[in-house]
């Protein structure tokens, strides 16, 4: 066939939560509000509680409906009632319209339906996780961890001048940088490590399709090095709950998160940081020394960290809280399941690029595993080429390390 | 589903149809309880006439009486869509459109909407990418959609003879509706390879339900080797015998203008369709063909899906086809309610030509695209068309085109803001396959429409077989199985030398430039996008023949080009033609437009031509440098701005008297423009062009 479908058609869960929880057609004047996380969260236990998923509402008559709110806990039934789950879910035109118009703009969806939904959300979010995640870029970048930057929007020149040096350490470290895609820190942070070949995740506050057309952002996120993502409405503007809510995010997607600059005692920066330090789930380290930021300071006393020169000792300290423990525990999985494919694979020397390719990895998923496989000693490079250090079977093709990854996984 | 509804159907289909004793047609029932009570998606391939509206109507009336919202259908005809609403409302539906024909209703059916009071929205693809229509009356419809419609849903397959853009957007949508809401796709014209793309890009999990495609009223023939004139004279021979009014097509405008014409000088009521034609005025046209007050139509591609003439007695092609799909599409419109009913196609030695251009023109070159995304992707806040045309060698069409094509990328490499594109966060290059395989699949097409034109066996079952019902048998009626013609062509090229003397002898007008290009001709001061001040305008000119067509035609070029000298003949025709206009105020001077590449060509025809017609010959031109061939330049800025500063006007005793302007081509019509203008400020009375051919159109 000549025309290739960029576009596939989304599962009935997928559509299903999206009916339920997603703002479209905003300049409606009446009708049902769309879900908030902690209801729809209850919807889906009575569902389970019943063997059925999200996408069983697009078939489920009337009298089931009423059975399965009947069944949800007092205190949401009086908001969940059958006539508002009808009328949010009636609206597959405007779901349609929505999704045709995002599909266009290169925007892909993850529900809490879909596998690959990031698993960090899952894990740390629990039932606050939010049910949609819209994002253009890599997908793969929000299982990749990494650094969390954040700060204020208006910097003086010595903060700005240390974001970018972060910025630019991470991506000679292999480490993602993990914002909110704000003026300011944010931004920067982003940007020098996308600029200096590393990945940026950028978890953002407002309208995610006008950002990602902002020149500096675009052209990284069309060479694979930035990814944004929201949970808000993709064409929603700037509100400072959005930002608030963001924050959680950023925190989470992350392994550990440094603050560059905060004011104290106020400000979206302070109560990020204070909150992540409070749910101790990263451990969060904080710029000293600078004068003019007597917020970093008084981080201190909430248990932040204060940031070591050799900013890479942020990740190999073993200090931590026991849900960061968890966190690493499963993203290592991954990695073990990994390992023995690409050991495998570089049987024969390849090129970081023939790995990226074979295996369907983004250049730099391949570059961070085979950065940590050389550490290890499972790999050895010389020049471009990786190889592996213990000799085993022969190579099998690359098909079939699709099929075992998949299969591993 | 159970019996009631079904006897409630079946009410309705009697209603509808005024027959006491209406049952479904084969597939009709299944297809509406599919819709209905297992909220399938359908996609139904059945021959016009068969009855594909019944099963929406009758789907959304048990729908509605169900508490569903209303339907949506889609549909690519504002002609087809009044018929549609008719209908409709003999089921006791309330059915109504949203088009830029009621813009004064629009208030009112907005706010029937918000009320729940319309069961069918009727609307045009295109009106499904407007904003202001998706803001006041899609938030309200969409927010309970009962079932959505496709009409003609081959368009939405760039494989299909008429692609339409906008339908990849319908396509995006049907593909991100839920489950919970019905989809039915239908055409009656779709080869394989276009319903498996059409299924496909619909999603999936459609279901295909097709149908016998044979028309049996329809007697198909072949006519082949034919000159122009020829055709002509057997256009005007034949169609006055047949009873009844049909459809003439052509592929381009400038055809369907000449045999109009020569259809009205041989006394038969006549009246052309095309691009060219106001839309109100094609729409008056088609009604005068409905209630058979003129015999024939004489139309391009623009009369196409939606015209529903149920006893249109013929179908007779000029020009052969792209496609057979095309051709089926174009000839089934003949007989869908009589007994018989002619399809002829006459080929022509022209047809590649044009054809291959059309080819060539599907997709936006690569070269173009990548122009337009560099210079959106460096500007700061985006490009529009009109900036876009000012900057880049191609025509405002062409760039139009382009874009229209880059927004209906999925995803797409643009993203518009206000009137401005901008470069969206995704990375795209050329579809370089993509456009290799439409232009070989085109080819392929083509080289089956000229097997079908050489063909020894049936013709229907040829056209039946190449759009999938490979069960069709021969069908007695066609020119092969009988083994006769199926008009009676007997004796018509005893006209043919009068059609030839028809096509010598029309008049053909020079349109005349009135507005400078986007980004003006600076050296000369004319201003960018401004007007052409009345003094500085040429006059309406004239031309010989057209391009190409007709012995005139031919003879010009093969004397530009092959001898490199315009004969006496030709001198004296022109001189014929240009005393029968007889513009007034009658000119006093002749001069010839000057050229790098041929430089004698002209003034030696101008000059030759001046004597015939007793004028003096000045030499009132001058190039002042050498500039591209005009041809080789593809938008009006770039051919007006070769031409910026490039003339000199030698003044001559006179020249305040009107003037003949005299020039090989006509084209772009720039450069008489120009040289009229910088005349006109020496000092020149008014300037009358002539020609001794004008490029046809091309659709």
């Amino acid at each position: 066939m000549s025309t290739t479908l960029e576009s596939p058609r989304l599962s009935d869960d997928a559509s299903a939560i999206l009916l339920l929880c997603a703002t479209l057609a905003q300049r409606r004047r009446s009708g049902e509000p769309p879900l908030s996380v902690g209801d729809y969260s209850d919807l889906m236990e009575s569902l389970r509680a019943r063997s059925l998923r999200p996408g069983s509402l697009l078939r489920t008559d009337r009298s089931t409906l009423t059975d399965i709110v009947a069944s949800l806990p007092p205190k949401s039934q009086a908001r969940l009632s059958t006539d508002r789950i009808e009328q949010l879910l009636e609206r597959g035109g405007q779901l349609a319209l929505a999704l045709s118009k995002w599909s266009s703009m290169g925007l892909w969806i993850l529900t809490r339906a879909d596998a690959a939904y990031p698993s960090r959300y899952k894990q740390k979010l629990g039932r606050s996780a939010p049910p949609i995640i819209f994002g253009i870029g890599p997908q793969a970048f929000l299982e990749m961890g990494g650094l969390a930057v954040v700060g204020s929007r208006d910097l003086e020149p010595s903060s700005e001048e240390y974001t970018t040096q972060v910025g630019e350490w991470a991506a000679s470290a292999g480490i993602q940088i993990v914002s909110g895609a704000a003026r300011g820190v944010d931004a920067i942070a982003m940007t020098s490590c996308s600029a200096n070949g590393g990945s940026a995740l950028g978890v953002v506050a407002e309208s995610l399709i006008k950002l990602s057309t902002r020149r500096d952002f675009r052209d990284h996120i069309i060479a694979q090095r930035m990814t944004l993502v929201s949970s808000y409405d993709p064409e929603a503007g700037f509100s400072p709950a959005a930002a608030m809510g963001r924050n959680r995010w950023v925190y989470a997607l992350a392994d550990c998160a440094i603050v560059v600059a905060s004011s104290e005692g106020r400000g979206g920066t302070w109560a990020g940081a204070v909150e992540a330090l409070k749910k101790r789930d990263v451990r969060v380290f904080v710029r000293t020394g600078n004068p003019d930021r007597p917020g970093n300071e008084a981080l201190l006393q909430h248990g932040a960290l204060p940031a070591p020169t050799d900013l890479s000792e942020m990740f190999r300290e073993r200090a931590t809280p026991s849900n960061a423990a968890k966190t690493d525990r499963a993203a290592s999985d991954v990695f073990a399941a990994a390992t023995p494919i690409i050991v495998a694979f570089l049987q024969n020397a390849a090129t970081q690029k023939d790995v990226a390719e074979a295996l369907d990895l983004t250049p730099s998923q391949a570059k961070l595993w085979l950065m940590r496989l050389c550490e290890s000693g499972a790999l050895r490079k010389s020049g471009p080429l990786y190889r592996s250090v213990v000799a085993g079977e022969s190579r099998p093709s690359a098909t079939e390390f699709q099929m075992r990854l998949l299969d591993g996984s | 589903m159970n019996d009631d509804a079904q006897n409630h159907a079946r009410g309705l289909l009697r209603a509808a149809t005024g027959n006491p004793a209406a049952i479904f047609r084969d597939g009709q029932w299944n297809a509406i309880s599919a819709l209905v009570s297992e909220c399938s998606r359908l996609l139904l391939v059945r021959k016009t006439g068969w009855g594909k509206s019944i099963v929406y109507f009758v789907a959304t009336a048990l729908l509605r009486k169900a508490g569903l919202g209303p339907t949506m259908i889609i549909s690519p005809l504002l002609a087809l869509m009044r018929n549609q609403l008719a209908a409709a409302a003999g089921l006791g539906l309330r059915a109504v459109t949203i088009n830029s024909t009621n813009k004064d209703d629009w208030q009112a059916l907005y706010d029937r909407i918000d009320r729940n009071e319309i069961d069918l929205l009727l609307v045009s693809p295109e009106r499904l990418a407007n904003r202001m229509f998706l803001e006041r009356a899609g938030t309200e419809l969409f927010a309970r959609l009962g079932m959505f419609v496709v009409d003609e849903a081959h368009c939405i397959s760039d494989w299909g003879h008429d692609f339409r853009p906008h339908y990849r957007k319908i396509a995006s949508f049907v593909r991100n509706l839920p489950n919970n809401v019905p989809v039915l796709a239908t055409t009656a014209t779709a080869n394989t390879a276009v319903i498996e793309d059409v299924a496909q890009q619909l999603a999936g999990d459609i279901i295909v339900n097709r149908g016998p495609l044979g028309r049996e009223s329809l007697k198909l023939g072949v006519v082949s080797n034919l000159s122009y004139a020829e055709r002509l004279a057997w256009l005007a021979h034949v169609i006055p015998t047949i009873p009844g009014s049909g459809i003439v097509y052509t592929l381009t405008k400038g055809d369907a203008n000449l045999v109009t014409a020569w259809l009205q000088s041989q006394g038969i009521e006549a009246q052309s369709h095309h691009g060219d034609v106001a839309i109100p005025d094609r729409e008056a046209r088609e009604d005068a063909l409905l209630r058979d007050e003129i015999k024939v139509l004489v139309a391009t591609s623009t009369l196409g899906m939606g015209f529903d003439k149920p006893n249109l007695a013929f179908v007779i092609h000029f020009q052969s086809t792209q496609s057979v799909v095309h051709y089926y599409q174009q000839v089934g419109r003949a007989g869908r309610r009589l007994e018989t009913a002619i399809g002829v196609m006459l080929t022509g030695s022209e047809d590649d030509d044009i054809i291959d251009y059309f080819v060539r023109k599907a997709l936006p070159p690569n070269e173009l695209i990548d122009n337009i995304l560099g210079r959106i992707e460096t500007s700061d806040s985006g490009l529009s068309v009109n900036a876009l045309s000012g900057a880049i060698n191609a025509s405002q069409g062409e760039i139009e085109k382009a874009i229209d094509f880059l927004e209906l990328e999925e995803p797409s490499p643009v993203i518009k803001i206000g009137s401005a594109y901008s470069r969206s966060a995704i990375a795209y290059t050329y579809p370089i396959e993509r456009a290799r395989a439409l232009a070989a699949r085109r080819r392929v097409e083509r080289a089956i429409v000229k097997d079908y034109a050489v063909l020894q066996t049936c013709l229907m079952q040829f056209l039946s077989r190449e759009l999938g019902d490979i069960d069709a048998a021969p069908c007695g009626r066609c020119s092969m199985c009988t083994g006769s013609e199926v008009t009676d062509s007997a004796g018509f090229d005893t006209r043919a030398a009068q059609a030839e003397d028809f096509i010598s002898r029309r008049e053909i007008v020079l349109p005349q430039r009135k507005q400078w290009p986007e980004g003006g001709l600076p050296t000369y001061g004319y201003g960018s996008n401004t007007k052409i001040a009345k003094v500085l305008r040429a006059e309406g000119g004239r031309a010989l023949a057209l391009w190409r067509r007709g012995v005139i035609g031919r003879r010009v070029r093969e004397e530009k080009y092959t001898h490199g000298h315009f004969s006496d003949q030709t001198v004296l025709e022109a001189a014929e033609r240009i005393r029968s206009w007889d513009p007034q105020p009658a000119p006093r001077w002749v001069c010839g437009m000057v050229s790098d590449r041929y430089p004698a060509l002209v003034p030696s025809f101008a000059q030759r031509l001046a004597d015939e017609l007793g004028l003096p010959f000045v030499n009132a031109l001058r190039k002042t440098r050498e500039t591209d061939e005009q041809k080789a330049r593809e938008n009006s800025s770039f051919r007006a701005q070769n031409l910026d500063g490039s003339i000199e006007i030698i003044a001559f005793a006179g020249i305040e008297e009107p003037g003949f302007l005299i020039d090989d081509t006509y084209d772009s019509g720039w450069t008489i423009a120009v040289v009229a203008a910088r005349l006109r400020q020496a000092g020149a009375g008014p300037i009358f062009p002539f020609t001794l051919a004008k490029a046809a159109d091309k659709e």
